[in-house]
């Protein structure tokens, strides 16, 4: 083996894993406990949220070090609204929605701390506020598909290819209502598959996955995640793998649903311009942390953080007439040993002195809008 | 400080940014050592790898080390066998047994127990059973590598043309594998056996030629493998920058192309290893392979046919031959698990 | 269909790089026993176009609209089964794959994902340098220092010369790919989606990145993509693709201030925009798009199409310059 002063040494290779190993193991050992449910009972801090995340940290413990993919992260999601997070590859959105959904890939990803509260509806109609954290994963199936929902990315891979549309869809009413029989069941799915606007329902319901497009399969996706009657629908960038024209029709019908269905929708995309048109709040994140936060208006008017006014600009538009297009310098920093100051200063350009201390805390600018970034810290609105 | 640089009008900043220092103190695992890492993961892979070694250095260091005997030295110290015979006569109603012991010298000491002088012994023909043991590795080691290696560059070269060029060459060397295939290997072993006898080649050459036969009969399976894991990187896009870039045909298969088959080819060969080494103790077992007086572990164990007696009575002159198999083949099967899985990044949990 | 009048561009060929006539690209999906092929997948039908040196035509479609395999059949990386493409005045149809590796140097191309694009198994060096040896371009003692320089001109640093690719993220690959590219001196390039699979703010700078050695290196770029806002950045010439066929060509200017093609004006509404207050009035296409292996009767667009009319359905429309070099193909127009 060559020595190569940018890999990794054997010494400090094995120092890490039997430090992972060790977490490991502990965190392990706590999602499969046995526990009673007053153990992971709480409180919602606001009774307005369906879901309230709490200092949220979510590692990755790999052999080259502990990836803090969600560092840190704090976001609510009030009833019956929208929420987008938008952030590039990389910057812990599909890591948050995992951990809400439990389904971090064990024993490397781990929640670490951290509250994720979610107010559940019991079938009596009465409301319990589970930590989904704290929750073992024997129990995680009282919240998992009923009561959140998830629409995946990949349309073309999520769907079951040796089972008709039919029978996936009629199963998730048979495991979710105790009790449905068959009828019940398919007429539960011809309503879904009416609702997301798929015009043949009939012949959808006998099809193959493989028998549909794109288009198709992701609006049968969302009438899988609809079957249920979720409180909160997380959807990972779910326009992503379509084209525009597609695109466009699965937006159109989402936001359709927004008003027709009796729940949240927790929306993760890339694209500032799916957010735009969806979001009723939106939470900027960056490297594992939220940067940003604020109503969607506050964000796209009126920008704080260097970071998404730099992400606003670079996103070419139909509109704008310059020649060239604004670019933030550099790369997203990798993950593994995260600098203690602020993770956008080496590619910031309004950086200030104070930058190079600790990272910058939230600073409330508006009931809503919240910005993470030493810019607009008390101090500094003095000095100016 | 480098905001000096980050000053700069955006412009400028598109050629010469990239790069924040952050980026110079990240340390990445290298590619090797992330292999041999998950390599040594598996206890099993530790294990394998343990008796492959210890087998090697018990072949080819041993009879160096120890050289008491040699691989065809009989042990010529003599034996001596007493045979007892009773007579009884009747004299006056009396029973008179009259016990005459016999001594009989042979010159060679054959089934002797272990001792001293032979660790485990002696065969039935009056050789170090523990040196032989050591020849016979020597045998199948050498002579599964020879094989193994041998089906590897057949395999390579016949699985890469078809696999790049695809259509009528394709065709061809697949049908021609279809029907290597289809040949019933043992009965045309014991043909080919017979005409090796008949032409009177030396007992100590005999098994190369049947391995050269063995290798003949076995590369499809890695041409196959090789011809399927190219047409699946032919398809990779830098394969078809390869080809953008205007690289000659060799160019492609042999730099680009084989590298990339090279860790499912390393599996694939550690696992032949082992069924190579089967084949050789089945070929010296039959008769067929190395025979007498030059040792191989078939050999070995073939002794036990000659004499109802050894099997039942005398372990050890066949046992020992039998547990080095199937180290050697157990050994070989873990080390290409471990392999499969260390190379495999799609196989990590 | 398109006949050598129409094919768009000004009278004044002198500086021409490449023209496409009538270029067509199937794919045979069935075969009878005798190797006649019974049932194919048109995926290039008919495109035409004239490319002057120096100048970017942006190509513009949805996935199977053939916009990928227009651009690997120009450089004859799937050979094209009709037409003619004629690279700087030679027509290179007819030439064989030997005749072909000297061309290659003058014409290359960029991929979409930048990491099954570079061989994993070789340095960041070894990949910039081995076309170089390949093709002579510099005496072999000057090969270090000549690639140093385009790694630099690509915004790649020095050390990265001896890292592996799979130690970059997707877009310091794409500036590799980049840099291998433009590693033989190539007039034209080919850039088949080189930023979709890339975030934001990186997609903003090697797009600048793009447009700066373009300026430095008078490149001429064909520019693929499905994001017409992307292609509005970097492109003089748009053609719209649809299904195989070309359904309008013109100038930038022509196709954002004017787009004559129902699809075009679709294209144009289906990108959502980062404003929450704007609600446009959004075109929704109904429907899939049809399968390119059986595409409908008459023009293709019309299962689509809002403005659908009973022509539409029998007759393909014709492929006309509709003043000033922009050409589009729809009954309507008439």
């Amino acid at each position: 083996m060559a020595k190569n002063k940018n890999y990794l040494s054997g010494r400090e290779i094995r120092a890490i894993a039997k430090e992972n190993n060790k977490i490991m193991k502990r965190l392990e050992a706590y999602k499969n406990r046995k526990c009673d449910e007053s153990e992971y009972l709480t409180e919602m801090k606001d009774n307005k949220n369906i879901l309230e995340i709490d200092s949220l940290h979510t590692y990755f413990f790999t052999e080259q070090g502990v990836v803090k993919a969600v560092n840190g992260v704090s976001l609510n999601i009030p009833k019956n609204a929208t929420v987008g997070i938008v952030g590039e590859s990389g910057c812990g959105k599909s890591v948050t929605s995992m951990s809400v959904m439990r389904l971090l890939q064990g024993p490397t990803g781990q929640i670490y701390s951290g509250e994720i509260r979610f107010n559940a509806k019991e079938e009596d109609g009465s409301e319990k506020v589970y930590d989904i954290a704290k929750m073992p994963i024997r129990d995680i199936h009282k919240i998992r598909g009923n009561q959140i929902a998830m629409i995946f990315q990949e349309p073309m891979t999520s769907l079951n290819p040796v089972f008709t549309i039919g029978q996936q869809l009629d199963e998730v009413t048979f495991i979710h209502k105790k009790g449905a029989t068959k009828e019940d069941a398919k007429a539960k799915s011809m309503e879904m598959l009416n609702l997301v606007g798929i015009a043949a329902p009939e012949r959808v319901y006998a099809a193959f996955p493989h028998e549909l497009s794109g288009g198709m399969r992701q609006r049968v996706m969302i009438a899988m995640a609809l079957a249920a009657d979720p409180r909160l629908i997380i959807a990972d960038e779910p326009t992503t793998a379509l084209d525009v024209t597609i695109q466009a029709q699965i937006l159109d019908l989402l936001r359709d649903l927004k008003d027709k269905i009796d729940g949240s929708i927790m929306l993760i995309t890339h694209d500032l311009g799916i957010i735009a048109e969806m979001a009723d709040y939106v939470v900027v994140m960056y490297a594992g942390k939220v940067i940003e936060q604020g109503t969607a208006k506050e964000i796209f008017h009126n920008p704080m953080h260097p970071y998404t006014i730099g992400l606003q600009k670079s996103k070419p538009t139909l509109k704008s007439d310059s020649d060239m297009l604004f670019n933030i310098p550099g790369n997203v920093p990798n993950p593994v040993n995260m600098p203690s100051h602020c993770y956008f200063k080496e590619r910031c350009d309004k950086c200030i002195a104070k930058c190079s201390g600790d990272y910058p805390g939230m600073v409330q600018v508006s009931p809503t809008h919240y910005v993470a970034c030493h810019l607009y810290s008390e101090e500094e609105k003095n000095n100016g | 400080m480098n905001d000096i640089k980050e000053k700069e009008t955006n412009e400028e900043k598109t050629v010469q940014e990239d790069d924040v220092p952050h980026d110079k103190t990240v340390r990445l695992m290298s590619p090797t050592r992330m292999v041999v890492r998950r390599f040594f993961r598996s206890k099993l892979s530790i294990i394998g790898l343990i008796m492959v070694i210890g087998l090697f250095i018990f072949s080819f260091a041993g009879p160096l080390l120890y050289t008491e005997w040699g691989e065809i030295e009989l042990d010529e110290s003599g034996k001596t066998e007493y045979s007892v015979s009773e007579t009884t006569y009747t004299v006056d109603g009396k029973e008179y047994t009259i016990r005459q012991t016999t001594e009989k010298s042979l010159k060679d000491n054959f089934l002797d127990g272990p001792s001293a002088t032979h660790i485990l012994g002696t065969d039935n023909e009056g050789y170090d059973i523990f040196v032989r043991l050591m020849y016979g590795g020597r045998i199948s080691l050498t002579v599964s590598f020879i094989a193994v290696f041998l089906i590897t560059i057949l395999g390579v070269i016949l699985g890469g043309i078809a696999g790049y060029f695809g259509g009528a060459i394709d065709n061809i060397i697949m049908r021609l594998c279809d029907i290597l295939i289809c040949l019933p290997g043992i009965p045309i072993l014991l043909i080919i056996s017979t005409i090796l006898d008949a032409s009177e080649i030396d007992a100590k050459y005999r098994i190369y030629l049947l391995m050269i036969y063995l290798t003949f009969i076995s590369w499809p399976g890695t041409a196959r493998l090789v011809r399927g894991q190219i047409l699946s990187l032919r398809e990779q896009e830098y394969m078809v920058a390869a080809e953008a870039m205007g690289y000659s045909t060799s160019r492609q298969i042999f730099k680009h192309l084989v590298p990339n088959v090279m860790p499912q080819l390393i599996v694939s060969m550690s696992l032949s290893l082992g069924s190579m080494i089967l084949y050789e103790a089945t070929l010296s077992y039959l008769n067929l392979g190395v025979k007498a007086p030059y040792a191989a572990w078939g050999t070995m164990i073939n002794i036990i046919s000659t004499n109802q007696d050894i099997l039942q009575n005398h372990l050890n002159v066949w046992v020992p031959a039998g547990v080095c198999i199937v180290i050697a083949v157990l050994g070989f099967n873990f080390i290409g698990d471990g392999l499969r899985d260390a190379l495999d990044p799609k196989a990590r949990r | 269909m398109a006949d050598e009048k129409c094919v768009p561009f000004d009278a004044n060929n002198d500086n021409v790089i490449l023209e496409v006539k009538n270029l067509c690209k199937s794919f045979p999906l069935k075969k009878t026993i005798t190797g006649k092929v019974t049932q194919e997948l048109i995926a290039v039908d008919n495109v035409s176009f004239k490319l002057k040196a120096g100048e970017t035509l942006g190509i513009v479609g949805e996935s199977g609209c053939g916009k990928t395999t227009l651009g690997r059949a120009i450089l004859k990386l799937h050979e094209p089964t009709g037409g003619n493409i004629i690279f700087e005045g030679k027509d290179i149809t007819k030439y064989k794959k030997k005749q072909m590796r000297e061309i290659r140097k003058k014409m290359q191309i960029i991929f979409q994902d930048p990491y099954s694009s570079l061989p994993p198994r070789s340095t960041v060096g070894g990949i910039l340098s081995e076309p170089v040896e390949v093709h002579k371009i510099v005496p072999k003692a000057e090969i270090k220092n000549y690639v140093l320089d385009l790694m630099d001109k690509c915004g790649l640093r020095d050390y990265y010369y001896e890292r592996y690719p799979h130690e970059f993220s997707g877009g310091q690959r794409q500036r590799i790919c980049i840099a291998r590219a433009l590693s033989v001196n190539p007039g034209l390039v080919v850039c088949d989606e080189p930023v979709s699979a890339l975030d934001v703010s990186i997609q903003a700078q090697i797009i600048n990145l793009l447009k700066k050695l373009q300026e430095d290196l008078g490149l001429t770029y064909i520019f693929i993509s499905h994001d017409l806002s992307v292609v509005k950045y970097i492109s003089d010439k748009i053609g719209v693709m649809y299904l195989g066929s070309m359904v309008e060509y013109g100038t930038k200017e022509d196709i954002f201030s004017k787009p004559l093609h129902p699809y075009t004006q679709a294209l144009f509404s289906a990108i959502p925009h980062p404003d929450p207050d704007v609600k446009m009035n959004r075109i929704i296409l109904k429907g899939d798009i049809p399968s390119p292996a059986n595409p409908p009767k008459g023009c293709r667009f019309h299962t689509r199409c809002p403005h659908a009319t009973d022509i539409c359905k029998e007759k393909v429309p014709e492929y006309k310059d509709y003043g000033n070099g922009h050409c589009a193909a729809c009954h309507l127009l008439d």
